[in-house]
């Protein structure tokens, strides 16, 4: 029997509130993007087609495949971040006094402000009085200070280090609540099989968490790929000396509110689009399968 | 008995009254009429006599036109919006009693006031697109340009009359030149100056009458500071326009006479680069301040508040800044005038007021503007704060001429003869944001990266030259 027009017209207007909200705030301006990313457009006078020229200015502008190359580093960050959260989660998953205190603090970075942080690690990597610079003086290990954040070769590392240091408390809340859902059973098992604690996180653990892995995985490359406010703060806006520290997010940032260049931006934006569309695609479809 | 008294009084008045009318008969009976005669008699007559003859007196003068009106056929009724820039809560009860004078001046006018802080130029750009712009604005003189070049901007040049564009020292009118035009009114100034640690420059051997007057002696004396203390100079280029730097501090010409082509690779350009890379080779300067944007001017103030360098080019009104950080270090103080580059001219710094091209009230607007930047307004600011004024005629005030008392007012005897000689040099840039980034860049590869300062010039001209065509 077939259902009448209203009845299958039910679900669809549950669905309307949650579909309007998408199309407005997601769906427009992803759409509003593609369009400005085929026209020249400065906010202040209206925006004219020029077609395909801005990607094609793309392709001979060095500093976005230095961005886009510097993204791409970035997510080293990623493995990194999994380990250590894991780690740090296998740490504090004991049942011992004041465990709660060590949990907080190591949570403590992802509840401050990236601006409040990014000044702080402007202050330890300072070439006049750093601490960074005052260790490695005492360890003997250089023989003047660094300033570190005008040295090309410093400024995406130190701002992975920090990206790092302010996520892996998060990560490390969700490995926390994957190790409280894996069975004691199983580590009891892998104990008389004659396990030892390592070997019993490495066949137990690990594989128990793989769907926080996935989710972790997924999330921290994306937010990789996106990063934006620890390469503003620790290089003051400019992208660091010589775009050392440009990523993706930061030159279209800089093309569309520095420059001016929001069709350039916008281009720059649908490149940003594609590659993290195919990456979370890809991503989740590599893990599902080693899942299967 | 009663009734006797009462019958006999009357009879006796009127028995009294023939008897005194008998009498005055007697006296009117007709006689022979006198003879007229003549008498003298002295009398008193007055004369007035009037003689002009200039005297002082005290008056209450008659209600006329306000002199601070200086704009007629405001709008009637017109409410205008008035954006300023990091100004509250510090300063609101100077725009308040300032609005307050101009709904005197100006009755009828409304003005909104608000308050905008660091995303002012990106809210002020998107209400233009937006089409909900303030009516006024006050901004940073270097935005102006970018604004005025899209045609966002009331042309003030025809908007003021002459009388009233001549309140204004005419290179601060005239300092953003676009199409010929002026689209801003100077507001309130600031004079760099060197402030220096005497404390730090006393312990190398050097006293106040050492310190470099142009930009030749400045670089020497930073690499000597250098070698004698091993403390490096605190310079700072400016980010934000650095062709600017580059004119004033080199000399250099940064654009050909039609304005078609940049020529910033010119040998007195490449030997200005040169200067640099020298200082940053001997460490005579610090690498992570040089090309520091304006906006984190305070962490070059921490350095110098720390004692790691010998002074700063900044302001006398962030003195309070370096005085709340390290109040020890504000009796080792001084402010002295900065270095002058081979240009041989000061650039300005300065606080604009703009009014949008799209305002529906462009007279009452333009009447805000120029009231908040009239002698009387200019003044009663600088004597809240360590700012100058745009207007001649203030400075005609005692207060300038005062024996400066706080470290933050040394500059001020001498206010009027630096401000006086500021003036843009620059000529109107096309793409400007853009350029500045290639320059920016060419900069960057010849003191961090070891690129040749005439390769970097160069290349950069013909990447600046593209964006203009």
């Amino acid at each position: 029997m077939s259902r009448s027009l209203p009845n299958r017209l039910t679900p669809y207007l549950f669905l309307l509130p949650a579909l309007l909200f998408m199309a407005t705030f997601t769906l427009y301006p992803l759409l509003s993007v593609a369009y400005l990313s085929f026209t020249e457009y400065d906010i202040l006078t209206p925006p004219q087609p020029v077609g395909l020229e801005n990607y094609r200015e793309l392709l001979g502008d060095a500093i976005f495949w230095l961005s886009l190359r510097n993204s791409f580093t970035y997510l080293l960050v990623t493995p990194v971040i999994i380990v250590l959260a894991i780690a740090l989660a296998i740490v504090v998953n004991r049942r011992i006094p004041g465990i709660g205190i060590f949990r907080a603090l190591y949570y403590i970075p992802v509840i401050t402000g990236s601006v409040a942080i990014g000044i702080a690690w402007q202050f330890l990597f300072d070439g006049s009085g750093g601490p960074v610079n005052g260790a490695l003086l005492a360890l003997g290990l250089i023989e003047k200070p660094i300033v570190f954040l005008t040295e090309p070769r410093f400024t995406l590392p130190i701002a992975m280090l920090m990206t790092t240091w302010m996520g892996v408390g998060y990560y490390m809340v969700v490995f926390l609540a994957g190790l409280q859902a894996i069975p004691e059973d199983l580590y009891d098992a892998a104990r008389i099989d004659g396990c030892n604690d390592i070997q019993k996180h490495w066949y137990v653990s690990v594989p128990g968490l793989r769907p926080s892995i996935v989710f972790v995985a997924v999330i921290s490359s994306l937010s990789a790929l996106k990063v934006f406010d620890e390469i503003y703060v620790l290089t003051n806006g400019t992208g660091g000396i010589l775009n050392s520290g440009s990523t993706m997010v930061f030159y279209l940032w800089k093309q569309a509110f520095r420059l001016q260049n929001v069709g350039y931006a916008s281009a720059v934006a649908m490149v940003l689009l594609v590659i993290t569309l195919a990456f979370s695609i890809g991503n989740v479809r590599l893990l599902e399968r080693r899942e299967d | 008995m009663n009734t006797k008294r009462t019958f006999a009084l009357p009879v006796l008045l009127l028995t009294a009254l023939a008897l005194v009318l008998s009498a005055c008969g007697a006296a009117q009976t007709p006689a022979a009429p006198p003879e007229p005669q003549v008498v003298t008699q002295v009398v008193v007559q007055t004369e007035v006599v009037e003689v002009e003859k200039p005297v002082e007196v005290v008056v209450t003068p008659t209600p006329g036109p306000n002199p601070e009106a200086v704009i007629s056929d405001v709008e009637e009724g017109a409410e205008i919006t008035f954006w300023t820039f990091y100004l509250s809560p510090t300063f609101d009860e100077y725009i308040k009693s300032t609005i307050a004078r101009f709904n005197e001046s100006y009755p009828g006018v409304t003005v909104k006031w608000e308050d905008r802080q660091a995303t002012l130029q990106e809210e002020f750009r998107n209400s233009l697109a937006a089409g909900n712009a303030p009516d006024v604005v006050n901004v940073p003189t270097g935005w102006v340009q970018e604004f005025a070049q899209k045609g966002q901007l009331l042309n003030m040049s025809e908007a003021l009359p002459q009388e009233v564009q001549a309140q204004y020292f005419p290179d601060l009118f005239n300092q953003v030149n676009v199409g010929g035009a002026s689209y801003q009114v100077p507001w309130y100034q600031a004079v760099d100056g060197y402030l220096v640690n005497t404390q730090v420059i006393s312990a190398a051997g050097y006293t106040l009458e050492d310190l470099p007057t142009t930009f030749d002696e400045q670089k020497q004396f930073c690499l000597d500071f250098k070698e004698r203390s091993g403390i490096p100079c605190g310079l700072r280029m400016a980010t934000d326009n650095l062709l600017q730097t580059i004119a004033y501090e080199g000399g250099v010409e940064v654009m050909n006479e039609d304005g078609s082509a940049f020529t910033f690779d010119s040998p007195e350009a490449v030997q200005w680069l040169q200067d640099y890379v020298d200082l940053m080779n001997a460490e005579a300067i610090h690498r992570d301040i040089v090309l520091l944007n304006a906006a984190d001017d305070r962490i070059g103030l921490e350095r110098f508040t720390a004692g790691q360098m010998p002074f700063y080019v900044t302001g006398p009104q962030l003195i309070r800044v370096v005085r709340e950080s390290n109040p020890g270090l504000y009796g080792y103080l001084a402010m002295v005038p900065r270095a002058v580059g081979r240009s041989g001219a000061l650039p300005p710094v300065s606080m604009s007021i703009v009014v949008a091209q799209d305002t529906p009230y462009p007279r009452a607007s333009a009447a805000l503007a120029t009231f908040f930047s009239n002698p009387q307004s200019m003044l009663e600011f600088a004597k809240i704060v360590q700012i100058f004024p745009s207007t001649p005629a203030s400075f005609e005030d005692p207060f300038f001429t005062q024996k400066p008392v706080a470290i933050e007012d040394q500059i001020r005897p001498i206010a009027r003869e630096i401000i006086s000689s500021q003036k843009n040099i620059l000529p109107e840039i096309p793409n400007q944001a853009e350029v500045n980034e290639v320059v920016r860049q060419a900069i960057e590869a010849a003191l961090f990266g070891g690129v040749d300062p005439q390769t970097a010039l160069t290349d950069a001209v013909t990447q600046a030259n593209e964006l203009i065509q």
